[in-house]
């Protein structure tokens, strides 16, 4: 029987050389929602771009703003119309000592009563300006999916490069009834 | 016991007002630790207070100006320009409002890279309040970090200068396995 916040999986960059996704796959469909929380920096240089996809959707649309560097705040994400091809999750950074951190709720994974599901919400917080480092951001965002599944596999990649050794990963199932 | 999920570290309170609080031997072991916050003071005036944060190694906390921190938010109707500050003595965690505005803010912080000596302990704290719609009201992300590579495991709030804490501010602090 579930628990209420039950790990399912987790993850961690061992090779030296980074690792090109972090994958969970064969998710079930116990509980009622899932929980990523995600500590990962990049092996290529600057700011990198999370992706996050799932079920190998390719419909996808979000919105979130970002709040980058001293007075610079913007939306990002998908701001047309036009549907993409993954859920576009702001900015990761290249230093393993202030690693960025991401959480992630996939509300609802396991409805198909309705039409665009999954929603993500999340939030990275990534606070790297120290001296070394030339940004900091902090953002939060939504994202849909209208792949009318449950969610049975999350894919989470960099747009350039490596997830860096020792960032990691772990997913947890959420249970709404004890 | 659970083998995953939050665990319970342990719980402090403004109990006796004091100027600051300090949770001790926090343990190694959890990927990151989560604070659920309530904070109020029990001597100020205005409308806008900043609590803060600061770390140690073994029982001492390092007052040193080895912090940075990140801004990101609102108070009132203003929206402010992302902030951002390296060379500091503390990481900024929350806005809250002096004890005359009879309220208080809540916040949950998330602490990562606590226990890996290859990560800086950071923090993020997203938080505020809200007192009669119009007068007083902030709602903001304060990120930062201590840049100090060593396994943290003390853990010191302050309710900003020359206050102390009110007796029903409380703090909760998690494991996250």
């Amino acid at each position: 029987m579930a628990g209420t916040f039950d790990l399912i999986g987790s993850h961690t960059v061992t090779a030296a050389a980074g690792d090109a996704a972090i994958n969970f796959t064969g998710i079930g469909t116990s509980h009622d929602d899932l929980y990523v929380l995600l500590e990962c920096y990049g092996t290529t240089a600057g700011t990198l771009q999370l992706n996050c996809n799932s079920n190998s959707s390719n419909v996808w649309s979000g919105f979130g703003r970002q709040f980058t560097a001293t007075g610079t705040t913007a939306d990002f994400m998908d701001t047309s119309s036009a549907a993409k091809t993954k859920f576009n999750a702001a900015l990761v950074n290249n230093y393993q000592s202030n690693m960025s951190l991401y959480e992630m709720y996939f509300t609802g994974y396991r409805d198909t009563a309705v039409q665009n599901v999954p929603i993500i919400n999340y939030r990275n917080i990534s606070a790297s300006y120290d001296v070394r480092v030339g940004d900091s951001f902090a953002a939060f965002g939504a994202g849909t999916s209208s792949n009318a599944t449950a969610i049975t596999a999350i894919n989470l990649n960099l747009d350039t490069g490596n997830f860096g050794q020792n960032s990691r990963c772990s997913l947890y199932g959420i249970s709404n009834t004890i | 016991m659970a083998k995953e999920g939050y665990h319970f570290i342990g719980t402090a309170t403004g109990s006796g007002n004091p100027s600051s609080i300090t949770f001790a031997d926090i343990p190694s072991g959890y990927k990151a630790l989560v604070m659920m916050s309530a904070v109020k003071n029990s001597n100020g005036g205005g409308t806008l207070y900043q609590a803060s944060v600061q770390f140690g190694t073994s029982s001492s906390i390092d007052t040193g100006a080895n912090y940075y921190w990140h801004r990101a938010g609102s108070t009132n109707s203003t929206t402010y320009a992302a902030s951002r500050n390296t060379g500091q003595n503390y990481v900024y965690m929350l806005d809250y409002p002096g004890y005359g505005y009879s309220t208080m803010a809540s916040a949950r912080s998330i602490i990562w890279g606590y226990d890996n000596t290859n990560q800086q302990t950071m923090i993020s704290t997203w938080g505020g309040y809200s007192f009669n719609g119009t007068t007083a009201n902030s709602n903001k992300i304060w990120s930062g970090g201590w840049t100090n590579t060593g396994v943290m495991t003390h853990m010191k709030i302050e309710p900003g200068s020359g206050v102390n804490f009110d007796t029903e501010a409380n703090f909760t602090l998690w494991g996250m396995k």
